[in-house]
């Protein structure tokens, strides 16, 4: 056992605060890292994540613990997540995290040669970004059930049908679509996926949907015969719904990152506490302010150290069932109440909008407060979560 | 980072496991609950034995020099069998004189608890019921060579078998600890009925005169060694309530799948599922902050901030997973024929002892400069 950072963990982490340093303009506002593509109409995040990218890449921190063949620097599984807590923490945007984190590593588990040195160094050097099609209007958690089509025609496969909830898909450049490839089959074995170019793939169509936090976070997708070639096939015919497991897999330690986000948050709230008076007193010396925020500071802890036994256990290639499924659970969880105490504390002022002489923290806790209701259904509702930790991590009974 | 347990650890804890789960049965716990002493002296020998009393201590005063994070693990494993007897109190003084004590308190002391000779008792709490120096009013005065001890300690685990308390008191120059020998003259003892059926107790102190050399630590700085047995007890609680869960969730688990209604084992519902998950996930997260304060306390880094964290979110987070579990166990598990009360019990007294969630809380929050 061994709970602290080696000094090696320490340095790489003060070099990327020093990068940060050097590399973002103090007066830069931050972006939600998660959702940098999302941010319709801000167009300068856009750019700006852009070249936050680039200069990730020629840094080699993108995809680093990858082998060195695909362009990765074979960096322990650790470097990557202390470099995605200080990115979140400090609002950088520039890491795609489906790329890097998601589709990147199915693809070294599930490719194969050719489709590992087509798409994995382009992520490397920062010039590839992905989304994926997975979530249908008529299958959402019961995503087995899935009916967007393909059928195989001659050298293409031809695609029709409808995704949703495609996040950053209107402005990423490859997709992970999974589409039904044999009608026949039991629901889940007859599931494959397939790589998509949506920039050059004629038969497909966007629209954005409007989160309530003001954001267009994520798009319908449409496909109307549209063609890709055979070879775009990923992970063998009908074996889709492994490569579902797999993204899953790789997605849910990163789950614990909302954490870092949201300490964030914190520490900003209690500046803001120590700042602003109320009754004749600061904020900061009521009593039932101090614990509300030793409260949230206490849930976030927890959550930070839950997601690195969870990047440990998967570093030692080790399952985590239901580990994996509870920080994902937990971190939204923590995440949401956190938010909902912050709202409590600014009071009548948590409601402004950003542009407000009177909004404090720039309305940022606002807009998170409602984006956190988002959360707790991305990548799988709560409820799926708790599910699979009483079924795959707990061996309860199936109903 | 490093979360593997090492080859000795996991030793202390398989050999720990299966001394409890050999000796420390229902029927023992249970009869223990309604025994005078408490405990069975036959197993604290043994025990003693093993090495346990001493395990933290250096080999030079009888012990095994091990870590305090491998104390913690013996916790964990006691509080999943819900031991009975005075080993949390005895070792939480013997820390205490190892930090503060002299040469000769260490030699006098030390070794006797290494062999299992001598049970001590931490009073710190007074009718004041704060785990703060202005809850401390018991009056020690200075004549000749003795202090001179007067007023009331209160909630003092294992007064009766202890054959010292560590004492808490107010001197002229401040908060002051001491070593005091329980059969002193103008001591007496008041067993207190709880919740778990412990051996707390009021412990009177009328003109008890306490040797000057039984002083511990500097006269005056009595808080710095309170402070740490409040630290380390804390802490040591989050250990037996996350042993404590583990069983809870076990024994939920299993019985939600040996109860059977509306023709399915009832963990098939949806409904149990959840309830059983949110346990697991409370369990996961009091489990690795308090980990993470008890291996930051035996390395002898700074922890304040994550002792109280963990003790805030391990107590809540226990008394949740105990009221779930009692929920999925249905009528039977409130009753005395089932062993779920027995963790239920003793899961408020571990979340009272050392600190609740509102005290640790505003240690945080100071801790933060908040």
């Amino acid at each position: 056992m061994n709970l602290k950072f080696s000094a090696d963990e320490e340095a790489f982490r003060q070099e990327i605060r020093d990068f940060i340093k050097k590399e973002v303009p103090p007066d830069f506002r931050g972006a939600d890292v998660d959702c940098q593509y999302e941010e319709e109409g801000k167009e300068e995040i856009h750019k700006f994540a852009a070249e936050m990218r680039k200069k990730l890449a020629s840094k080699g921190w993108l995809g680093m613990t990858w082998p060195k063949e695909y362009g990765g620097q074979e960096a322990p599984f650790m470097y990557d997540f202390i470099l995605a807590e200080e990115l979140n923490y400090h609002k950088v945007p520039g890491r795609d995290l489906y790329g890097v984190s998601i589709v990147g590593p199915t693809i070294l588990r599930l490719g194969t040669e050719e489709e590992k040195q087509r798409y994995l160094p382009e992520i490397t050097r920062g010039e590839a970004t992905w989304s994926e099609g997975m979530s249908e209007p008529e299958a959402g958690s019961d995503l087995a059930s899935l009916k967007t089509k393909a059928v195989l025609d001659g050298d293409e496969w031809v695609i029709n049908g409808e995704k949703i909830w495609s996040s950053g898909a209107h402005v990423t450049d490859r997709y992970l679509l999974f589409v039904r490839t044999d009608p026949e089959a039991p629901p889940n074995k007859g599931i494959t996926c397939l790589i998509v170019d949506l920039k050059n793939t004629p038969g497909i169509t966007m629209q954005q949907i409007q989160h309530m936090d003001g954001l267009f976070s994520f798009n319908s997708v449409w496909f109307e015969d549209a063609r890709v070639p055979k070879d775009a096939m990923f992970g063998g015919e009908c074996n889709g719904f492994k490569v579902i497991l797999e993204t899953l897999n790789f997605e849910r330690p990163f789950s614990g990152l909302c954490v870092t986000y949201a300490r964030r948050i914190l520490n900003d709230l209690i500046d803001y506490c120590k700042e602003t008076r109320r009754n004749g007193k600061p904020l900061i010396e009521d009593s039932v302010i101090r614990q509300k925020l030793a409260d949230c500071a206490t849930r976030l802890e927890v959550g930070r150290m839950m997601s690195y036994n969870v990047v440990w256990m998967q570093s030692q290639g080790l399952p985590t069932p239901k580990e994996s499924n509870m920080i994902k659970l937990y971190g939204i969880e923590s995440t949401k109440k956190v938010y909902d105490i912050a709202m409590q504390i600014l009071g009548p002022y948590g409601q402004l909008e950003e542009g407000s002489k009177w909004a404090p923290l720039r309305g940022e806790v606002k807009y998170l407060y409602m984006r956190a209701i988002g959360l707790m259904s991305a990548g799988g509702t709560l409820e799926i979560m708790r599910g699979t930790i009483a079924g795959a991590g707990l061996r309860m009974p199936r109903g | 980072m490093d979360f593997k347990f090492t080859e000795e650890q996991e030793m202390l804890r398989n050999f720990t496991r299966s001394f409890m789960d050999d000796n420390i049965i229902s029927e023992h716990v249970r009869e223990m609950e309604t025994d005078d002493k408490g405990y069975s002296p036959d197993y604290w020998q043994q025990m003693a034995e093993l090495g346990w009393m001493g395990l933290v201590f250096p080999e030079e005063y009888g012990g095994q020099g091990m870590g305090f994070f491998e104390l913690a693990i013996l916790f964990e494993e006691m509080g999943r069998a819900c031991c009975p007897g005075p080993f949390f109190s005895t070792t939480l003084c013997g820390m205490a004189i190892l930090d503060a004590g002299s040469e000769e308190q260490k030699k006098e002391f030390l070794p006797q608890i290494s062999e299992g000779k001598m049970v001590m008792a931490p009073a710190l709490l007074e009718p004041a019921g704060t785990y703060t120096p202005d809850g401390i009013a018991l009056e020690a005065t200075a004549e000749g060579d003795d202090y001179v001890l007067n007023g009331t300690k209160l909630f003092v685990p294992d007064a009766n078998s202890a054959s010292y308390f560590l004492v808490v008191g107010k001197s002229n120059e401040g908060i002051t600890t001491f070593l005091v020998d329980a059969k002193s003259a103008g001591i007496s003892i008041t067993m207190l009925s709880t919740i778990a059926s412990d051996k707390q107790a009021e412990v009177a102190f009328a003109n008890v005169k306490v040797p000057k050399a039984n002083v511990l630590g500097e006269v005056g700085k009595g808080w710095e060694v309170t402070q740490k047995i409040i630290q380390r007890g804390a802490i040591g609680k989050c250990a037996e309530i996350i042993g404590g869960a583990q069983k809870v969730l076990e024994m939920t688990i299993e019985y939600s799948k040996e109860r059977v209604q509306f023709g399915k084992p009832i963990g098939s519902f949806q409904a149990v599922q959840h309830h059983v998950s949110n346990m697991a996930t409370d369990l996961e997260g009091s489990k690795f902050v308090t980990y993470e304060a008890a291996w930051l306390m035996g390395e002898g880094d700074p922890c304040s901030k994550e002792i109280s964290m963990a003790k805030a979110w391990s107590g809540e987070a226990y008394q949740r997973i105990l009221t779930t579990a009692n929920q999925v166990h249905g009528a039977i598990g409130f009753t005395m024929d089932h062993d779920l009360q027995l963790y239920f019990r003793r899961g408020k007294a571990a979340e009272l002892a050392y600190g609740d969630g509102d005290y640790h809380r505003e240690l945080i929050a100071c801790d933060m400069e908040i």
